[in-house]
């Protein structure tokens, strides 16, 4: 699969043909799975590789675009009812948030990436888009947020198949109270220790790293 | 895309040395660069080869013929290996990361693989294609992110004539594609 490397130069802006399978679902799998309609929109070997087994094993999510999912799904007046903090309005964001999600993953989906958009109300929708990925991705092994906010009890609350949990970029969020959130944890990439530890009432965590789950939870807890 | 993690052995020999040893490598058009031997171990492939050229004992580093790489064309080579010694010299040897590790997935490309991958189109799709070849891990996340930022800008169209594919999909099978892709595309459409 090596074209000759004057072949390329020569013919200058091409050469996407050259790329092997594995190398188009590499790239496939680092573009956001909201732009996947359209890259298997481009040819048939881009749709191929888009609906190849081991491009569903790594998918990103971006949420930035989100708040038009909410539209679509919930129509207009959700805005106005998030504001309110109404729970069912919430859970039935989860849900739709959910639905949205789960037509980018399968059942080989192992690593999921959650990039953007993500809020302070992510404790209220998670248990259902928790229940979306728990029956979707029954192999889902790793799971990623990615800048954003989130819940401490949307951490200990992840789908049991999932072993390793990324933080990247995120701030935690710990609920005092009802509508009173605390933020815990400050760029997690400014520091490099694997270390998670609590200090006079916030807490800290600090890693670049995949955090063992289970270690993680312990400590933070 | 197995990671094979061979048994990294010698690193400890290497530090111990008071100069690292040189190998040589050549391209598939012969040329010949001469490379410390744990900055070219960062590529698997390369490591792999000269594992088997040097065998157990400690060759002498010297009279080790060269090691053929008649997949990278010499000015590829030597853009590689720049990328290679830069990382060695700032991050040490590649880690070992079992298969399933995906920390490459989300890692930002930092501002000197931003200005090393500002090559043209050709040349950027070489350096993937080339450290595909010599499986080094990083380096081809960071070209396979280049091109991801681009695509997730384009429109179908764009991406056709930017990177000159052609639609050989029918009226019709494209139509049952934009169908399925519906929602999707209303995502993207209020962008």
């Amino acid at each position: 699969m090596f074209i000759d490397t004057e072949e390329i130069i020569e013919e200058g802006d091409s050469g996407f043909d050259c790329l092997p399978l594995e190398i188009l679902e590499a790239i496939f799998q680092i573009t956001p799975a909201s732009q996947h309609g359209n890259i298997s929109s481009v040819c048939k070997y881009w749709n191929d590789a888009v609906q190849d087994p081991a491009t569903k094993r790594q998918v990103l999510v971006d949420l930035s675009n989100i708040e038009s999912a909410w539209q679509t799904a919930l129509g207009n007046s959700f805005a106005r009812t998030a504001c309110s903090n109404s729970s069912s309005a919430l859970q039935a964001y989860g849900h739709a948030l959910g639905k949205w999600i789960s037509q980018f993953l399968d059942r080989r989906t192992r690593s999921l990436v959650l990039s953007d958009g993500l809020c302070n109300h992510s404790h209220i929708f998670w248990p259902e888009l928790k229940t979306v990925l728990t029956e979707i991705c029954p192999l889902l092994r790793s799971l990623t947020f990615q800048n954003g906010q989130v819940q401490t009890s949307v951490l200990r609350d992840l789908p049991s198949s999932v072993k390793k949990v990324r933080l990247d970029n995120v701030r935690i969020l710990k609920r005092h109270a009802e509508e009173n959130y605390t933020e815990c944890v400050l760029d997690l990439r400014q520091t490099a220790s694997d270390v998670v530890r609590l200090s006079t009432g916030n807490w800290k965590c600090s890693t670049t790293d995949f955090i063992d789950h289970h270690n993680y939870l312990e400590s933070l807890f | 895309m197995a990671a094979t993690a061979g048994p990294s052995t010698g690193s400890g020999d290497v530090k111990a040395a008071a100069v690292a040893p040189k190998v040589r490598l050549q391209s598939g058009d012969k040329e010949i660069f001469i490379v410390d031997l744990p900055v070219a171990k960062m590529s698997k492939v390369i490591k792999g080869m000269i594992e088997d050229l040097a065998g157990e004992e400690d060759p002498n580093w010297d009279t080790l013929e060269p090691i053929p790489l008649s997949n990278v064309s010499g000015p590829i080579l030597r853009k590689v290996i720049t990328w290679m010694e830069h990382h060695y010299k700032n991050d040490g040897p590649e880690p070992e990361r079992p298969e399933d590790d995906l920390s490459h997935f989300t890692d930002e490309i930092s501002d000197w693989d931003e200005e090393y991958i500002k090559v043209d189109q050709g040349t950027l799709f070489e350096l993937i294609l080339a450290s595909n070849y010599l499986n080094i891990k990083k380096l081809r996340t960071v070209g396979c992110k280049t091109v991801a930022n681009v695509l997730r800008k384009l429109s179908v169209e764009e991406i056709r004539e930017k990177y000159n594919i052609e639609n050989d999909f029918t009226p019709e099978e494209e139509e049952a594609i934009r169908k399925e892709n519906e929602w999707c595309e209303d995502q993207d459409a209020s962008k």
